[in-house]
C-alpha cells in the first residue's frame, strides 16, 4: 500500500516534469494540480480550479509573443508618426541608427522580432518615445541639447532600456486589451467577420490607446525611468561609450527644459531627480577615454541637423 | 525490486525531460545563422519565426543550434530563440489551448490589416523607418573608427 502511494507520487512527480519541459505554458503550480487531480492525489473539481487560477495569475507581459510585440509597437509608432512628422536626412537617420544598433549588439537582447530603428522627429520640443517593436523616435530638440556622441548614445541607450525592459507592454492596463493579448498569445486566429474577430480588433486598439496615453500624457512611473537610467549607463558602457556622458546629458537637459511643459518636462522625473538618483552609479564604470575619436563624425552630423 | 524499476523509470522520464528542453523555436521574424559567435560573422543561413531547432551547446550569450528543415548548423544568439512552442500563419491548432497558450499567433499582419481601417495611423511612416537597415559592413567601420566595442 505505501509502495503503491510512492508509485503513484512517483510518476506524478516525473509526469510533472515531463509536463513543465514539453509544454513551456504550463506553469509548475497549474501542471501539478492537474497531475495531482489526474492521480486521484487531491479531488479533480480542486484539481481544476487550482489550475485556472494559476494559469490566471499569468500577466499579459509574460505571455506576450515577440511578434505580438512586434505589431504592438509598429501600431504605437504608426500613432505617434501620426501626430509628429519624421525630419528627412538620411545622413544624420544614418548616424543614429548606427549608435543605436551599435548598443543593441553589445547588448544582453541583441534582437528583437524585427530589429532596432530610429527615426527623427521634426519637431522643437524635447521628447523621445520607443516602442516594443523597436521603433525609437527622437526629436531634433531633444538631439540639439546633446554635445558628443556619447551624450546621443546616453538618450538612446535610455530609450533602448525601454524597449528592453518592456516598460510599454506593462503600461496595458485595461481589461479589454489583456483579455485580447492573452486570448491571441494562445490560439491560431481566423479572422473572419465575426464578433470574436471585432473583439479582438478592439483589444488591440485598447492596448495602443493605453501604451500612447502612458507615453505622451501620464509618462511611466519614476522607477521605471530610473529603472531606464540605470540599464542606459550598463548599455553604454557595454559598447564601449563613456557612461558619464549621461551626466552630461541631464545636465543640458536641465538648461534646456527650463520653463517647458510638454516633452520631457510633462512625462519625466525633472534632470535633478535624474542626477541624483545615478550620481552614485557612475562609479562602477571607468576607462572609457576615446571620446575625442568620435567627435569629428558628431560635429559633422550636427550640419545637417 | 520494485522500487529500483521505479528508480529507473523516474531517471528516464527526468532523461526525457531534460532531453526535450533542448528544444527551441525562433523567436524572431528573420534569424541569420553565424558560423561562428559574433554578430559579424558570415552567414550559415536563415531561419524563420517558428522554426524548431535543437540546442547542441551553448557560449556567452550565443547558442549552437541545428535545423532539419531546412538544414543548417551554426551559432545565434541564444535571445532570439524561446522554449514557447511558435504557431506560424496558417497551421492549425491541433493540441489543447493549455498546451498552446504561449503560442505566437497573436496581433498579427490580418489584426494590423483590420486595425488600420479604423484608426489615424500612419503605418507608411513606419514602414519608411523599418527600411533602415545597416549593411554589417557599415556598422563594423562605424564601430572600428568610433573605437567602440562588437566588431571582433
Amino acid at each position: 500500500m505505501k509502495k503503491s502511494k510512492f508509485f503513484n507520487l512517483g510518476l506524478a512527480a516525473a509526469s510533472i516534469m515531463l509536463l513543465a519541459s514539453c509544454s513551456s505554458v504550463m506553469n509548475i503550480a497549474s501542471a501539478a494540480a492537474t497531475v495531482a487531480g489526474e492521480q486521484g492525489l487531491i479531488d479533480a473539481d480542486i484539481a481544476s480550479s487550482i489550475s485556472s487560477t494559476a494559469s490566471a495569475i499569468s500577466k499579459a507581459a509574460e505571455v506576450i509573443t515577440p511578434e505580438q510585440e512586434y505589431y504592438i509597437g509598429r501600431a504605437v509608432a504608426g500613432t505617434i508618426l501620426e501626430n509628429y512628422k519624421v525630419y528627412d536626412s538620411p545622413n544624420a537617420q544614418l548616424y543614429l541608427n548606427e549608435i543605436c544598433n551599435t548598443i543593441a549588439i553589445n547588448s544582453d537582447m541583441p534582437v528583437l522580432y524585427k530589429g532596432y530603428y530610429v527615426a527623427i522627429l521634426d519637431t522643437d520640443e524635447v521628447n523621445a518615445f520607443a516602442t516594443s517593436g523597436g521603433h525609437i523616435m527622437v526629436s531634433r530638440g531633444l538631439i540639439s541639447c546633446a554635445t558628443s556622441e556619447d551624450s546621443l548614445a546616453a538618450v538612446i541607450a535610455h530609450e533602448i532600456s525601454h524597449i528592453q525592459l518592456q516598460h510599454s507592454i506593462k503600461a496595458i492596463k485595461s481589461s479589454r486589451a489583456t483579455d485580447a493579448i492573452l486570448k491571441t498569445a494562445g490560439t491560431a486566429l481566423t479572422l473572419s467577420d465575426n464578433a470574436q474577430a471585432k473583439e479582438i480588433v478592439s483589444g488591440f486598439g485598447d492596448t495602443v490607446n493605453d501604451i500612447v496615453s502612458t507615453m505622451v500624457e501620464s509618462g511611466y512611473s519614476q522607477r521605471q525611468e530610473f529603472d531606464a537610467d540605470a540599464n542606459a549607463l550598463k548599455l553604454l558602457a557595454q559598447a564601449g561609450y563613456d557612461p558619464n556622458a549621461m551626466d552630461s546629458m541631464l545636465q543640458l537637459l536641465k538648461s534646456k527644459e527650463q520653463g517647458q511643459t510638454s516633452g520631457f518636462a510633462k512625462t519625466h522625473p525633472t534632470p535633478d531627480a535624474r542626477i541624483s538618483n545615478l550620481k552614485d552609479s557612475y562609479k562602477q564604470y571607468s576607462g572609457y577615454t576615446d571620446k575625442a575619436l568620435r567627435q569629428a563624425r558628431f560635429e559633422e552630423v550636427l550640419r545637417y541637423l | 525490486m520494485k522500487r529500483k524499476l521505479l528508480v529507473v523509470l523516474f531517471v528516464l522520464l527526468c532523461g526525457f525531460a531534460f532531453a526535450a528542453s533542448q528544444v527551441m523555436y525562433v523567436a524572431v521574424e528573420k534569424a541569420t545563422i553565424k558560423s561562428s559567435t559574433s554578430f559579424f560573422a558570415k552567414s550559415s543561413g536563415t531561419l524563420s519565426y517558428g522554426d524548431k531547432i535543437t540546442v547542441l551547446s551553448t557560449k556567452g550569450n550565443w547558442s549552437q543550434i541545428s535545423s532539419s528543415s531546412p538544414a543548417i548548423t551554426g551559432w545565434i544568439q541564444s535571445t532570439a530563440l524561446t522554449k514557447k512552442q511558435i504557431v506560424t500563419q496558417g497551421s492549425r491548432v491541433t493540441a489543447n489551448a493549455d498546451e498552446l497558450a504561449l503560442a505566437g499567433k497573436g496581433f498579427s499582419a490580418e489584426v494590423e490589416a483590420e486595425y488600420k481601417k479604423s484608426g489615424d495611423v500612419n503605418y507608411t511612416a513606419v514602414d519608411n523607418m523599418e527600411k533602415n537597415e545597416i549593411e554589417p559592413e557599415t556598422l563594423s567601420k562605424f564601430i572600428t573608427s568610433g573605437s567602440l566595442k562588437g566588431a571582433e
